[in-house]
């Protein structure tokens, strides 16, 4: 620790000694004011999207792991018996109508 | 309609109680859970406040938040709803912080006494130099000018740190950072914070 931090830890033991302000209670009309403050401020923006996040995040990842899941369970089934959704291409002879 | 007892702002309010009852929209209960947490919201406005701003506007900017995210905070999360509110405060105060344009710095004109003596005596360099002899409360007014001249994340953490005393694990827990990001913050933050009282210094002496 070099000589300011050891200054400034030094302070601020002695700055944790002072009294803290005494705020039993709100001031007249605090309440009211908050309270009149609350009603009329729209909520903001920032609040749905947080709300929005709270509400369907986990959700959505249980439900977004499911699926992915699922098609990974398709996909190994789908492997294992050689099957696939791509159309195998036939040796079919082709007649072209100019061929004799 | 009739407030228990309990939600009367002489007895500590049940928490669980009042918060439904401010959920289903009643005024007593809403103006009994601000009374109730007025002290623990000051305390944190009080140190976290920007320089140019009201320490009411702040307090009041806090409970608005807090009633509208109110239907958040779920008591089976097991968060008391204290720390639920101190977080909500400390991170209002923090982004009213970040808001601060300018950081004016402190002028000899804006210091005391006993403020000058401690800035000086954090930045002198000879060893065994005694500490000023000034009251808590001076000592702590100059901590927190200097503070003053901080980024709003440095600033915030060196006062939950050194001047609350607060541990690592709550400030990560207020803040929402890791343990690792809060002590990286700090070192960088007392470092900043050097350099800053040193040029203090030098434009005040």
């Amino acid at each position: 620790m070099n000589e300011f931090d050891q200054r400034w830890q030094a302070g601020a033991a002695r700055a944790r000694e002072a009294e803290p302000r005494n705020d039993a209670e709100a001031p007249p009309g605090f309440t009211q004011r908050v309270l009149a403050r609350a009603a009329r401020t729209p909520r903001s923006i920032e609040w749905l999207m947080e709300s929005l996040w709270t509400r369907f995040t986990l959700r959505t990842l249980v439900f977004a792991a499911g699926i992915l899941l699922a098609v990974l369970a398709f996909d190994d089934f789908t492997q294992a018996n050689g099957a696939s959704f791509v159309p195998e291409l036939e040796p079919s002879p082709t007649v072209l109508p100019w061929t004799p | 309609m009739r407030v228990p007892a309990t939600l009367m702002a002489e007895e500590p309010p049940d928490v669980a109680v009042c918060l439904a009852r401010v959920r289903a929209g009643d005024d007593d209960a809403a103006r009994a859970l601000v009374e109730h947490l007025y002290p623990l919201v000051m305390k944190i406005v009080r140190s976290h406040l920007p320089v140019r701003a009201a320490e009411e506007d702040l307090a009041q900017e806090v409970f608005v938040k807090l009633f509208h995210r109110l239907e958040q905070y779920e008591v089976r999360d097991g968060v008391p709803f204290e720390h639920w509110v101190s977080r909500l405060a400390v991170r209002t105060c923090l982004d009213a912080l970040r808001a601060e344009r300018r950081r004016p710095e402190p002028r000899h004109a804006d210091l005391g006494e006993g403020e000058l003596a401690w800035i000086e005596y954090f930045t002198g360099d000879a060893p065994h130099d005694p500490a000023p002899d000034a009251d808590a409360e001076t000592v702590r007014e100059a901590m927190q000018k200097l503070l003053a001249t901080l980024g709003a994340e440095d600033r915030l953490v060196l006062q939950l740190l050194d001047l609350d005393g607060r541990a690592v694990k709550d400030i990560a827990a207020l803040t929402g950072w890791s343990a690792a990001r809060v002590k990286v913050r700090a070192f960088r933050a007392r470092r900043r914070l050097r350099k800053d009282a040193e040029k203090l210094r030098g434009k005040i002496s």
